[in-house]
């Protein structure tokens, strides 16, 4: 059922790119922007919902209720329901396109994974994959995996002469752009209360920012550099994203002044908009 | 803060170059490589290469003897080569055995990944590698010749006694000189191949995945007749008094005429997938399906027995004196041993 939704319209539309194109470095790139070009209006639902959300968390009467209500569970989250429908913000707004995004992206690796057949039962089971009608086995197989100083079904090292060992160009670089990403994409937090709900959840998304980069890293110097591609592409792309939406936090890059801690603010009611697209790096 | 930023790329940087030390290959999906010799079973498979007795199952020596290396992974089916036992592993070294006690002897480490056996003929190792080149080496491990094409190679190389016949994952079937790895011809074949050609009577007969049985003039190259199969073809045929018999990935066993190309007869087994080498026995041949299945085909296209394993079946079966022997992929026992007439003899490892 997942193969036969996901997995192999996948790679079929993976491997067409590739008969246009005849270099599979190409071919990966090309179809993660695709997909990601896809799934662009299910981001951006997302990011507008996660941006109400972190907006009422600023908001003068939540911080009320928070505070009113915070030994009885059930009429906080009764207060909040009726203020969240007050303000027009749907709370599954930006779970549910991350929800229907999150198998696309699985998907997506997979098929980049299943494409890179390194061994005879891999390529026998991508074989089965093809659509007959559309590809042809005989002429696609083998695919050219060589893509600039890569070999795309093995982890990417850069041999350069008079040293004796290969650099991991491909790693640093993934790091380097996921820790970019993690940093333009975080909101910048509102209060300096420890105890404080939003930024526990600030300080987790710090932790975060500060391991994915060397889990990616590590991720990109051992496994297939085809899938490193892929990794580089996908931070690229979602910075661009969130820059088209205007949702890029520039300031995050900078030194941060102390004057920088953000006030609540008074929400109003949402329309058609999201409730603020201007960066928040920029005063 | 300028300074903490470059701190942080800094140490990504060293870290990335530490781990590039102990950052091992991808982890793979293959096939065990089985093979036997005298009285010894020869299994590679994952980290390991083990030597079995073939009259009970029990191990005489495993390689390496202590713990697998992490990364480094066996797949080829080891081969003799005098004293020594041959194993190529998917992290670019071939490894020379004592066929006694399983202790390297010589190791190189300079090529890519060994998905395919090497082919020792007149005293020369000829091994296929997956960074698109054939190597030549003596018996003691020293580099004679390196042949270069395009694709991987993932077949194993047959001989006729002179030449050495090598398939290419390019569509290309080489003809190459043993001694010092000059190509004497090659022709296109329009297909990938995967598994070796079958030789003789001055011919060549090459199956490939776009689904195609070829049959060549061993001495230049040049293609005699093409039959076209059902499917992709994942198996090396076997010729047998003027027959060729093979199995394609859709369930067919095929029996063609050697001199003709003009098919003799087709078994349909659904469901059965079939891949790697038959095994030859004097009433028939012993085919392994992907669906577990031991299935033994008479010379008339007729269906005798099947034994079914825990597992799914890519290696083909080896005959060995009285056992057939059959690698499993995917089962609680990785090699079991039959009787010729299909009874299990034993497993490895063996189960209470």
């Amino acid at each position: 059922m997942w193969d036969a939704l996901i997995i192999t319209p996948f790679i079929n539309a993976l491997l067409f790119i590739y008969s246009l194109v005849g270099n599979f470095g190409i071919a990966i790139i090309l179809f993660t922007i695709l997909i990601r070009l896809i799934t662009h209006p299910l981001m951006a639902s997302q990011i507008k919902g996660s941006k109400a959300m972190q907006t009422l968390q600023q908001d003068k009467r939540y911080i009320e209720i928070q505070t009113k209500y915070k030994d009885d569970k059930e009429k906080l989250a009764i207060e909040q329901q009726k203020l969240m429908k007050e303000l027009g913000i749907n709370p599954f707004a930006s779970c549910l396109p991350t929800l229907i995004q999150f198998p696309i992206i699985i998907g997506l690796y997979q098929a980049i994974i299943q494409a890179m057949a390194s061994t005879p039962l891999e390529m026998m089971t991508l074989t089965r994959h093809i659509y007959p009608g559309l590809l042809k086995v005989s002429s696609l197989i083998p695919l050219n995996s060589q893509f600039l100083w890569m070999e795309l079904g093995q982890p990417e090292r850069l041999n350069i002469p008079g040293i004796p060992f290969g650099i991991p160009v491909l790693a640093v670089v993934v790091a380097l752009t996921t820790y970019l990403q993690s940093k333009l994409i975080t909101p910048a937090t509102s209060s300096s209360n420890p105890s404080d709900p939003n930024n526990q959840a600030a300080m987790m998304g710090k932790m975060m920012n500060l391991y994915m980069p060397f889990l990616m890293g590590y991720m990109a110097l051992t496994l297939a550099s085809g899938l490193a591609i892929y990794f580089f592409t996908s931070n690229l792309i979602g910075i661009g994203q969130y820059a088209l939406l205007g949702q890029m936090n520039l300031g995050n890059l900078l030194p941060k002044k102390k004057a920088d801690v953000k006030q609540t603010v008074d929400v109003k009611p949402v329309q058609s908009k999201p409730v603020s697209t201007k960066p928040k790096g920029k005063k | 803060m300028k300074a903490k930023y470059i701190t942080t790329i800094f140490m990504l940087a060293i870290l990335a170059m530490l781990l590039t030390a102990c950052g091992g290959a991808i982890p793979t999906n293959s096939i065990p490589g089985v093979s036997a010799a005298g009285d010894t079973a020869y299994l590679a498979n994952a980290g390991e290469v083990y030597a079995i007795r073939l009259a009970d199952g029990g191990l005489n020596w495993k390689y390496p003897a202590e713990k697998a290396e992490a990364g480094r992974y066996y797949y080829a089916a080891p081969v003799i080569a005098g004293n020594y036992l041959l194993a190529g592993d998917y992290l670019n070294s071939l490894h020379a055995l004592s066929a006694n006690n399983g202790s390297q002897q010589w190791i190189y480490t300079q090529a890519g990944r060994f998905v395919a056996s090497p082919l020792v003929v007149n005293d020369v190792i000829v091994a296929p590698n997956s960074n698109r080149s054939v190597y030549g080496f003596d018996l003691n491990g020293s580099l004679l010749w390196k042949f270069g094409s395009t694709e991987p190679f993932w077949a194993q190389p047959v001989t006729d006694g002179t030449l050495a016949f090598v398939a290419g994952m390019d569509h290309y079937l080489y003809a190459i000189q043993p001694v010092d790895g000059s190509l004497v011809w090659k022709t296109d074949l329009e297909g990938a191949m995967a598994y070796p050609p079958a030789v003789g009577d001055g011919k060549v007969y090459q199956t490939t995945i776009a689904s195609e049985l070829i049959a060549l003039n061993a001495a230049n190259g040049s293609i005699e007749w093409r039959f076209k199969a059902d499917s992709a073809i994942w198996m090396q045929p076997v010729l047998r008094d003027g027959i060729l018999y093979f199995g394609d990935i859709q369930g067919n066993v095929y029996a063609v005429d050697e001199a003709t190309g003009t098919q003799k007869w087709k078994l349909p087994m659904e469901k059965e997938p079939l891949m790697g080498t038959p095994a030859v026995l004097e009433n028939g041949l012993v085919f392994s399906s992907e669906s577990g299945n031991i299935i033994l085909v008479d010379y008339n296209g007729m269906k005798q027995w099947n034994r079914t394993i825990d597992g799914k079946l890519y290696s083909g079966v080896v005959l060995s004196g009285e056992t057939l022997l059959v690698g499993v992929t995917k089962g609680k026992v990785a090699l079991v041993a039959f009787d010729l007439n299909g009874n299990q003899k034993w497993v490895y490892p063996p189960q209470d």
